[in-house]
């Protein structure tokens, strides 16, 4: 007979499901980091004089700065000497114009992982892919399309070449270079990443997509995405992310900024599933992200949804600061940790404005090993009159060596202004679960019946496609559970 | 149609039952009593199978098959329910969803045709009727923010709609208002049968006076100390639990 | 009046007093000289205490009171104030008039076989071991000075005995009602309620001022609820405008009993709800609900603790507040979930409303937690009317005032609507929008 604690030590057994290693020459910037090394970064992507000095700028500060030691992760120094900040598919000498120019074996790749890359695929659904592979978007699909409506969708690379005042007038405004350690580092050697941009008035017809996957071996990711929509425009975002098996760690440190002007809406949601390491806490990701969203003028909102079920140590709270009167800042979020994952997340809401509103709902479930730690801010400024925030943070914790935290900051400056806070921690008991069974449900569905159940909340968050995808990586994840 | 022999069971390494013989055949209603802390609700757990208690001795055999080798779905699918004395919240499923995947779990096992959304809403509705429960609750997650009293008739519904062969109900009446006690044993009754059995496992002997018992056991240290009618339990009500506890001990 | 009195001095007349209730009673006589020493000791609550952060003390202790001895009032202005209150005609009715029970003016219809309900004084000469069994074991006066005077100088009170199985189908409703002039009157009282196995009983304190004089009710309370039991508690504070209330109220409770609590403060200048249950046992469960609409001056300070003792228990609280004027509002909730309290389910929630700038609510929510398998929440907020609920009734043509008195009662009604008595409900409403908006009361709701 199995115990549910004994039957979760099972989930170490199951399978990364993504964890292949794709094949194909790559080209790779020698390990280290230098200003040579940045330059280098820089000329490979051919890119103005501006863009060079803001790297360097970064780079230069980053070295004047620490490693953050305040969240509640614990992890070996990183050596930051022995990474390689560039890695890219050789073929990118000669980027793909369309996808029949892709390289087959990278195509296999995306196959692999279920992206919908093909031209049919893409045409029957609503999703337009930008694919990144190591750093370097390889293919965006259904640009034309877009481009009637004057939606500008592709590479960060590709937006540098061909709209350099968009991006001269938005990069660095929600997270500048001074930022925190990461997202400088971020800012002086980013390779490559997706850009967005929705004219006024504008409603997305279709949800775009990002694609990230880390390949190559002893390389860092630091893809950068920024998305401006326009006044009274409309954009669904969505970021998925996996990694091949490695027994060293790796390092991504990706930098997303959002702007939503007046009336505009900006809804981004990530599914991230990097590689989290063995069942010993061998090797895995570690997810170093900023990811910050500015309703820049009245009545924008934005909203940011994650399941992030990957990775060795997740760092990142998704942000928004809400300037414009009115705006609405939202953040959902699903994070499991399992065997021996940390995850210290949360979001900060900044509200600046008048009647600004913001909405926070934090699901962390807890296995094994695994620790997990909300923190998030919620500042209300003095003149943010009428505002109103509601957080809610719920813990799942599965068996009795795993932790969860909750960390919850509040600082209101003006009297007019409602802050709500909601906590608990629960357990997957083996009451539940004996309930359950009692009623004649297997011990596997009794375990994703419950998880699903909590979960509920974000899940409806996502867009359909996300949301199936999400609740199958939640469902393996917990497959190994019932034994 | 239930069977218990010289039964013993223990739970991190203490010994609760120590030797139960009980035997429940289908179309009565037996009361199990006993003072806290005689292994009641242990009885009941094990029937069911809770993983936790481990059986060191005896057998439990329903319709002349032991079932202690079975995990607690198969006994459920065999027909058997319990109703528990804590029934457990599941946030984030609705009754209605939780109820519809038990039973179909427990049809498609039986080989019978599992029901779609309108059939299974129909039968929910009529027997949430019966229980005087407000439809809602329905579509509330399972016992979350439920009252005592409405977490127990929960119980009972479930009991309706899943339709047990053998039913154990722990301490169901406990925690319950007269008003609420009232529908409780009101729905026990309509589900009283000759193809079914009830086992109700109590506390307080007012429960009897709104099911009556066709038998009455009481439990003491772990084994069966008393078996009689309804007068039984009369006599519990005036001499309470000393005097048995007394006479079990002196066995012992 | 001006300089504050040694304690010593403060209680000197009731040191003097030859007439309590229940002399010779040896085990009374030995708490009430305890107590009285001990209340020596402690001296008069300060507000650095932590517990009396929040409690308007200092004029209490400024007062000098003579002790309340009951009062004979013109019968005219009872009756019209006791048509006014909850329960009449239907509800069992104690009247307690400057803190003595008297006899006329309640009602008693027919009793339950073997249900008590009595004053303290004549409890004590009728059931007394019910009394020494019970009384100061869960109030404990230790640290508590006016739970103290109460043990060293109750004179009357209620008390309840339910018998095993006896269902109580009307509500037992105590009165006190303070009819004073112009000497300030103390009432130090205590009530009992004792609720044996599968008994069900709700229990009404009502308090009431006849006049607007200066008056302190001083009301301790202790609840046992047996096995399976289930006990309504209600209190109403409606004090006049220049009185001080202070309430400690106890409760301890056995295996499978339910204890619901309702305590709502509208009056009083400085009052002071002291609230404690103990689940002792297994599968119990409390439900904790308060409202308090202050204005003026007025402060109200509720402290409330959930001791968790035993596993499988309950608790649920709600308590909101609604602050106009300059008033001051105070929470305390305090939920201790010990060990042993294995799937607990404690909820708590505090929601205040500010409704002038000038208003002031403190709010402290308190969760220690020392069991691993448990589900605790708590919720805290502290806000103003939603701006754009107010926008949206002025635009249909409903005036500030009105809007504003719309948006708050149904912001209060959220509690007195979970009150099991209609009787209770259909008072309440009206009286709490007469604190809102004087003068401005709404037709009811149907």
């Amino acid at each position: 007979m199995t115990t549910p604690d004994s039957s979760l030590q099972d989930i170490a057994q199951r399978q990364y499901e993504e964890g292949f290693v794709t094949d194909i020459e790559m080209e790779i910037v020698p390990k280290g980091l230098s200003e040579d090394v940045v330059r280098l970064i820089s000329s490979k992507k051919n890119e103005p004089e501006w863009l060079t000095e803001w790297r360097l700028k970064a780079y230069r500060h980053w070295l004047t700065m620490t490693e953050p030691t305040w969240p509640k992760v614990r992890y070996n120094k990183i050596d930051y000497q022995d990474i390689s900040y560039y890695a890219a598919p050789k073929s990118d000498a000669d980027k793909p114009k369309t996808l029949d120019e892709v390289d087959p074996e990278l195509l296999k790749t995306y196959e692999k992982l279920g992206i919908p890359l093909g031209e049919q695929k893409v045409l029957a659904g609503v999703v337009a892919v930008d694919a990144v592979f190591d750093s370097v978007s390889v293919a965006t699909t259904y640009k034309e399309k877009l481009s009637e409506l004057g939606i500008v969708f592709c590479s960060f690379s590709e937006a540098v070449a061909n709209h350099p005042d968009l991006i001269k007038k938005y990069l660095g405004t929600v997270v500048p270079y001074t930022d925190n350690f990461f997202a400088t580092l971020n800012c002086a050697v980013f390779s490559d990443g997706s850009f967005v941009y929705i004219p006024k008035g504008v409603r997305c017809p279709m949800e775009l997509s990002t694609y990230f996957r880390i390949n190559a071996a002893e390389t860092g990711q630091f893809e950068r995405t920024l998305i401006v929509a326009d006044e009274g425009s409309y954009v669904s975002y969505l970021e998925g992310c996996t990694a091949p098996k490695r027994d060293e760690n790796q390092l991504h440190a990706a930098v997303v900024e959002l702007v939503a002007l007046k009336d505009a809406q900006i809804k981004y949601s990530t599914v991230q599933n990097w590689y989290p390491g063995d069942e010993n806490g061998k090797g895995g990701i570690f997810n170093f992200v900023t990811k910050r969203g500015i309703c820049k003028e009245d009545r924008a909102k934005i909203s940011w949804t994650q399941v992030e079920t990957g990775s060795a140590i997740t760092w990142k709270y998704p942000s928004c600061i809400l300037k414009g009167d009115d705006s609405v800042g939202e953040f959902y979020s699903v994070a499991v940790t399992s065997n021996w994952q940390q995850a210290d997340t949360g979001t900060k809401m900044i509200h600046l404005g008048k009647n600004t509103k913001s909405t926070i709902i934090s699901k962390g479930i807890s296995a094994m090993q695994g620790q997990n730690a909300y923190r998030g801010l919620v500042k209300i400024a003095k003149g943010a009159t009428g505002s109103r925030n509601y957080s809610q943070c719920d813990s799942l914790l599965m068996g009795d060596k795993c932790g969860a935290h909750t960390f919850p900051y509040i600082e209101s400056s003006n009297v007019s202004s409602t802050v709500e806070h909601e906590a608990t921690t629960s357990k997957i008991s083996e009451d539940q679960l004996f309930y359950a069974r009692q009623r004649g449900l297997s011990e596997e569905d009794a375990v994703n019946t419950i998880v699903n159940g909590f979960c509920k909340e974000v899940f409806r968050e996502l867009p359909m496609e996300f949301a199936v995808e999400a609740q199958k990586l939640l469902s393996v994840t917990l497959e190994g559970a019932v034994g | 149609m239930l069977k218990i022999t010289n039964l013993h069971a223990k739970v991190e390494g203490n010994q609760i039952l120590n030797g139960i013989d009980l035997e429940l055949e289908a179309g009565q209603v037996h009361a199990l009593m006993g003072p806290n802390g005689s292994g009641k609700s242990t009885l009941a757990q094990v029937i069911a199978g809770r993983e936790r208690f481990e059986v060191t001795e005896g057998d439990i055999t329903l319709d002349g098959a032991s079932i202690l080798e079975l995990a607690p779905e198969e006994r459920a699918c065999k027909g058997l329910f319990l109703g528990f004395q804590y029934p457990v919240e599941i946030p984030g499923v609705t009754n209605s969803y939780f109820l519809k995947a038990a039973l179909n779990a427990q049809r498609k096992n039986r080989g019978e045709q599992e029901l779609d959304a309108m059939e299974f809403l129909a039968l929910l509705k009529e027997k949430a009727a019966l229980m005087d429960m407000d439809p809602k609750f329905l579509n509330r997650s399972v016992n979350e923010g439920f009252s005592g009293g409405e977490r127990k008739k929960n119980e009972i519904l479930q009991m309706c709609i899943l339709e047990p062969r053998l039913a154990i109900l722990d301490e169901t009446d406990s925690g319950l208002d007269i008003d609420a006690l009232k529908v409780v044993a009101n729905g026990v009754n309509t589900m009283r049968g000759e193809d079914r059995a009830i086992l109700v496992v109590t506390h307080y002997q007012r429960l009897l006076e709104y099911i009556v018992p066709d038998k009455v056991h009481v439990l003491a240290n772990g084994r069966i100390a008393r078996t009689g009618d309804k007068s039984l339990a009369i006599t519990l009500e005036e001499k309470g639990y000393g005097w048995i506890e007394e006479e079990a001990g002196s066995q012992a | 009046m001006t300089a504050t009195l040694s304690p010593t001095d403060w209680i000197a007349p009731w040191r003097a007093a030859d007439d309590l209730p229940g002399r010779g009673l040896p085990w009374l006589d030995a708490m009430r000289e305890a107590a009285t020493s001990r209340f020596q000791d402690l001296g008069t609550p300060r507000r650095r205490w932590e517990a009396w952060r929040y409690t308007d003390v200092a004029p209490i202790v400024k007062t000098t009171f003579e002790p309340a001895r009951g009062g004979t009032p013109a019968r005219g202005e009872v009756e019209a104030a006791l048509a006014r209150l909850p329960g009449n005609g239907r509800f069992h009715r104690l009247v307690f008039v400057d803190g003595v029970l008297v006899e006329p003016l309640s009602v008693f219809h027919e009793l339950p076989e073997g249900l008590r309900v009595l004053s303290f004084s004549d409890a004590l000469t009728q059931i007394p071991e019910l009394l020494e069994q019970h009384l100061g074991k869960m109030a404990l006066y230790e640290d508590n000075p006016f739970t103290a005077l109460t043990a060293a100088f109750a004179r009357d009170g209620v008390v309840v005995h339910v018998p095993k199985g006896v269902v109580v189908d009307r509500p037992i409703e105590a009165i006190w009602l303070t009819t004073v002039g112009a000497q300030a009157i103390a009432n130090h009282a205590r009530n009992l309620l004792v609720a044996e196995e599968s008994s069900e009983v709700t229990l009404l304190d009502v308090f009431h001022a006849a006049h607007n004089g200066t008056y302190l009710n001083n009301i301790t309370t202790e609840i046992v609820a047996g096995p399976n039991a289930s006990v309504t508690h209600i209190r109403i504070q409606e004090e006049g405008r220049s009185a001080f209330h202070v309430a400690d109220t106890k409760i301890r409770q056995e295996r499978d009993s339910r204890v619901c609590s309702y305590v709502i403060t509208t009056g009083g200048r400085s009052s002071r709800n002291e609230l404690g249950f103990a689940l002792s046992e297994p599968g119990a469960s409390c439900v904790l609900n308060g409202l308090f609409v202050l204005n003026g001056n007025q402060v109200a300070d509720n402290m409330t603790l959930v001791d968790h003792q035993s596993p499988h228990c309950t608790s649920s609280e709600f308590y909101k507040g609604v602050m106009d004027g300059q008033s001051e509002g105070a929470f305390t909730g305090r939920v201790l979930v010990r060990e042993d309290a294995q799937k607990t389910d404690a909820e708590q929630n505090n929601r205040n409303l500010l409704l002038s700038d000038d208003a002031q609510v403190n709010t402290r929510p308190q969760l220690e937690i020392y069991a691993d398998d448990v589900k605790c929440a708590h919720g805290a907020t502290s806000g103003q009317l939603d701006r754009s609920a107010m926008f949206y009734l002025r635009t249909r043509g409903i005036d500030e005032i009105r809007a504003r008195q719309i948006l708050t009662r149904a912001f209060a009604s959220e509690i007195i609507g979970g009150i099991p008595v209609q009787e209770v409900r259909n008072h309440l409403l009206p009286v709490v929008e007469d604190r809102l908006c004087p003068g401005h009361t709404l037709e009811k709701t149907p």
